[in-house]
């Protein structure tokens, strides 16, 4: 059985290389200097082996070369978003995919307690299957669109717990949005749409 | 709707026993869960801020503490008193926090300009004497810190600390005194340093 | 204070140590806020681990990505055997069987937010075509930057649809979480219709596309 896994696993991996060309680099830009550089690979060395996905790190870096930022911000920029996604992990726990992780990071950054990060999974319940990631990602953004991040912590929770699907989450989502966009208060806007969302919800065959 | 306040001279939530008010809240009686809270609140958040060091984690661990003992409140059992219970909580709380922490400053070891980055204690002036104290208790060892405070500071006795922390009477005993020891000697020096015990 | 080698010190270090520390309002509130959401406790909830840790373990080494990937999980692992740093783990998601109804992306509902998804077909390489677009009428010059092409801004230029008048570009993207921008005749800016990632990091708040994994 081990060995058929093994071979099927090789086909399969075999088979991505032509991926390759639009996967995350994992090499740092030579436009930066090398002290830079072997700062970056120790920080992302450590984040490594504390278990937190590399790959946004990696991203960040690159954002800030694209961006024209000066070295020390890309430091700040990654050492900040190392510190996110450690108390996301702690968060959310150890069967937090990295999506999930990279998410909760987000809205962490975005101004989410990790209290309500750990709330979410617990809301979230035994459901191994059903990550938290859009979730996180539709926390993240009303907080950055002026929801305190409480208030929108506790709408989404709400949905969360009655296992609301990822569509709805983002149909939600761009629902507050437009009201917030119409001059609508974000407790208003909350309170309307997550009714509307249960309701629906209750009414699903 | 639940239980609601009747309408007869003298009952007052404020004069109810801890394990009266527990009692309420089994019925329903959601603001009898709020004076357990403005009760309580205030010694969890001075403990908590004391053993971790910063407000903002304090404050996150007190308001877990709080939400586990309003969920679980059905399991609380009157032969101890409603605080040690608490505490029970609020200890655990505390110290899933501080994992959280060190964590995050174990990641930042290969790099000394990160530690700093990380470092969320406010800056200190050498020369406030309760700088001084706060400097004192941040390095002690955590075992060593949370003793002390429930000892002296939030004055549980040795078999409620022992109940709440799981730790024994006579380690207890133990901690608090080296506490005590390490505290005078780094308020004697002048400075938080590490000193063997 | 008295000095430490007084027999007081110790009251007066406890006594400095009980000075209270204040509950914020907001705090309070927003406790009791949570504690109304929350369901009524009864005697039959006692099911809760109320002093439990479920923290992870602090020594706990680097992350095994094949626990998130279930049915799948022997599969996965062995890929990750073999595929070290391919990004395996993308391909290892999206080939879980039966993904539940939840992990559509955005297009349950009529108000689909863009990027659009065109096409749910499993491709050989596991990815989904998403279509993203913007709306740019005077613009001379439009690409798409982000975490899918290294921030790369002639990766990805856009073109314009003459039907639409819309400034496009079709991707295949693995299935997760994706972070990208506009670059508008040389600004950067989010996409209006998208989720937006907090990040104010260099200057400017980024979108987030969500590809989801294709149903098998």
């Amino acid at each position: 059985m081990i060995v058929r896994l093994f071979a099927l696993a090789l086909a399969f991996a075999m088979s991505t290389a032509t991926m390759r060309a639009q996967e995350v680099d994992r090499t740092l830009p030579s436009q930066l200097s090398a002290p830079t550089r072997a700062t970056l690979e120790r920080l992302i060395d450590s984040a490594r082996v504390a278990g937190l996905p590399v790959d946004p790190l990696y991203s960040k870096v690159r954002e800030g070369v694209f961006r024209g930022a000066d070295e020390p911000r890309v430091l700040a920029a990654v050492r900040r978003l190392t510190r996110d996604l450690a108390d996301a992990y702690s968060a959310l726990g150890d069967s937090a995919g990295a999506e999930e992780i990279a998410a909760g990071a987000n809205a962490l950054r975005a101004g989410v307690r990790p209290t309500d990060l750990s709330r979410l999974r617990e809301s979230r319940g035994r459901r191994p299957d059903h990550p938290l990631t859009v979730a996180l990602v539709v926390l993240a953004d009303l907080a950055t669109r002026g929801v305190p991040p409480a208030m929108a912590a506790a709408s989404v929770n709400e949905l969360v717990a009655r296992n609301v699907s990822d569509g709805s989450l983002l149909s939600f989502r761009q629902n507050v949005e437009r009201d917030l966009v119409g001059g609508r208060s974000a407790a208003s806007a909350l309170d309307a749409r997550t009714k509307a969302m249960i309701d629906d919800d209750r009414r699903r065959p | 709707m639940g239980v609601t306040q009747p309408d007869v001279p003298g009952f007052n939530l404020a004069t109810m026993t801890d394990a009266m008010l527990v009692r309420r809240v089994l019925d329903g009686d959601t603001a009898a869960f709020t004076t357990l809270v403005d009760r309580h609140a205030a010694a969890c958040t001075r403990f908590a801020t004391r053993m971790l060091g910063n407000r903002e984690d304090a404050e996150d661990a007190t308001q877990e503490t709080f939400l586990r003992a309003y969920r679980s409140i059905a399991r609380y059992e009157e032969r101890q008193t409603f605080r040690t219970w608490l505490f029970q909580i609020l200890i655990n709380r505390c110290r899933t926090a501080a994992v959280r922490r060190q964590r995050r400053h174990r990641m930042f070891l290969v790099d000394d300009t990160a530690i700093a980055a990380a470092s969320v204690r406010p800056a200190v002036d050498a020369g406030d004497l309760r700088a001084e104290l706060k400097r004192a208790i941040d390095a002690l060892d955590p075992d060593q810190r949370e003793a002390f405070l429930l000892k002296h500071v939030e004055q549980l006795s040795y078999d409620e600390m022992a109940a709440a922390t799981g730790v024994g009477v006579s380690a207890l005993k133990m901690r608090v005194k080296r506490a005590c020891d390490r505290m005078q000697w780094m308020l004697r020096e002048g400075e938080a340093s590490d000193v063997g015990t | 204070m008295s000095e430490p080698d007084d027999p007081r010190w110790l009251d007066d270090v406890a006594g400095e140590l009980r000075r209270e520390v204040p509950v914020r309002p907001a705090w309070r509130a927003r406790l009791l806020d949570d504690v109304a959401r929350a369901p009524k406790p009864s005697v039959r909830d006692i099911a809760d681990d109320v002093f439990g840790d479920d923290e992870p373990a602090l020594d706990r080494g680097r992350r095994r990505w094949s626990i998130t990937v279930a049915p799948l999980t022997g599969l996965a692992a062995a890929s990750l055997l073999v595929a070290l740093g391919a990004g395996v783990m993308y391909v290892a998601m999206s080939s879980r069987a039966g993904a539940d109804e939840s992990q559509r992306a955005a297009h349950d509902g009529p108000s689909a937010a863009s990027p659009q998804l065109v096409s749910r077909t499993p491709t050989a390489t596991d990815r989904e075509v998403v279509r993203f677009e913007l709306s740019a009428p005077r613009a001379s010059h439009v690409a798409l930057v982000g975490s899918f092409n290294e921030w790369n801004p002639v990766a990805t230029p856009l073109s314009r649809d003459p039907a639409s008048g819309k400034w496009v570009v079709s991707l295949r993207l693995p299935p997760g979480r994706h972070v990208y921008a506009f670059v508008v005749d040389g600004d950067v800016t989010a996409d209006p219709s998208a989720p937006r990632a907090a990040d104010d990091d260099f200057g400017s708040p980024n979108s987030v596309v969500l590809v989801a994994s294709p149903r098998t």
